[in-house]
């Protein structure tokens, strides 16, 4: 029985850490198009609704509180982390250059900011729209009467 | 299917979605900012001819730039060209174009060709920055050619400035442009 937990136990952590992992890599992708704004075919406004549907996600997903606070913040800690990655890869020389990457991590830091309150915003939508799906009336089962 | 499991379903559908769309966006841009980054790898100017012309009291530069660019659909438009002439170590003044004097001559055919050759004739009056700036270091005016002898030249720096149009706004490139400019005496 307690061999059976802990796989249950361990199975669940891999599910909430996929989903951190998911969400970070979500983020960081946001990051990238804001520092990369102007080549966006899209408004880069609109790639913060990529962090808002990560944050419904979140939301809609039967997770304790505290599951859902470590997969915020490890978005947070991740998107900024990666983001460079993603934006400066092909770098030319001028990315190369200190002073104009320490200028790029500033930006990032700035720009993280933004991911929280977008998912968060996404977070409570998502339970707001759980909230509903979950008030609809059920389908009736077939249940035994409890005899009087 | 029990309200949990939907709910479960829902959460990762919502969440392949975000992933796509990330992807999605993030494969589009990547592609035009390599691009972009390609091209102002392969931007190039050249200075093919240039000279100051001592025309009594005024002093004309004119100078012809090559500017080759990959045709890759960026629009881009010359916005000006900045310089600096030094003489034997001495700076003869700074200058930047007006609207007016440059001639910008597009390439006949850019979708043919994998580079396009921009020309930049560039005429313009000289006379004041010059005399600025031999005012102020206290020098004479620019040596000419035959007065000591031997040819007079300056060397040219600076940039010929582009504005690039990207899909969601401009953004400025300083391409380098350096070469020699022949001292004339005019008639």
């Amino acid at each position: 029985m307690a061999g059976e937990e802990v796989l249950r136990r361990c199975m669940r952590a891999t599910v909430v850490a996929a989903r951190a992992v998911i969400l970070g890599g979500v983020g960081s992708v946001c990051l990238a198009l804001l520092q990369l704004g102007d080549f966006t075919p899209v408004p880069s406004g609109w790639s913060l609704a990529i962090p808002v549907l990560g944050g419904v996600a979140l939301g809609l997903a039967e997770m304790s509180v505290h599951e859902l606070v470590g997969c915020v913040a490890f978005m947070v800690v991740m998107a900024p982390a990666l983001a460079p990655l993603l934006v400066a890869f092909p770098a030319s020389e001028v990315e190369r250059n200190d002073v104009v990457r320490a200028a790029l991590r500033n930006s990032l830091a700035a720009d993280a900011l933004l991911l929280l309150p977008c998912v968060l915003a996404g977070i409570v939508l998502g339970r707001w729209v759980k909230g509903i799906i979950s008030s609809r009336p059920q389908p009736m089962r077939h249940t035994p009467r409890r005899a009087d | 299917m029990s309200t949990r499991r939907s709910h479960e379903l829902w959460a990762w559908t919502t969440l392949a979605v975000a992933s796509i769309a990330a992807i999605v966006l993030l494969v589009a841009t990547e592609r035009r900012y390599l691009e972009y980054v390609g091209w102002t790898r392969e931007v190039r100017a050249s200075l093919e001819a240039a000279s100051l012309r001592h025309n009594g009291e005024a002093v004309v530069l004119n100078a012809v730039i090559a500017l080759e660019a990959p045709a890759v659909g960026f629009k881009s438009t010359v916005e000006r060209v900045e310089f600096t002439l030094d003489q034997g170590g001495r700076r003869l003044g700074y200058f930047f174009t007006l609207p007016g004097d440059m001639v910008v001559t597009p390439p006949a055919d850019v979708g043919a060709r994998p580079v396009a050759v921009t020309r930049i004739t560039v005429t313009k009056d000289a006379s004041r920055e010059l005399a600025a700036s031999a005012a102020g270091a206290g020098g004479g005016p620019p040596q000419r050619a035959g007065e000591d002898g031997e040819s007079a030249v300056a060397q040219l720096a600076g940039d010929v400035v582009l504005v690039v149009t990207l899909p969601r706004g401009e953004r400025l490139v300083r391409v380098p442009v350096a070469g020699e400019v022949g001292m004339e005496s005019g008639g």
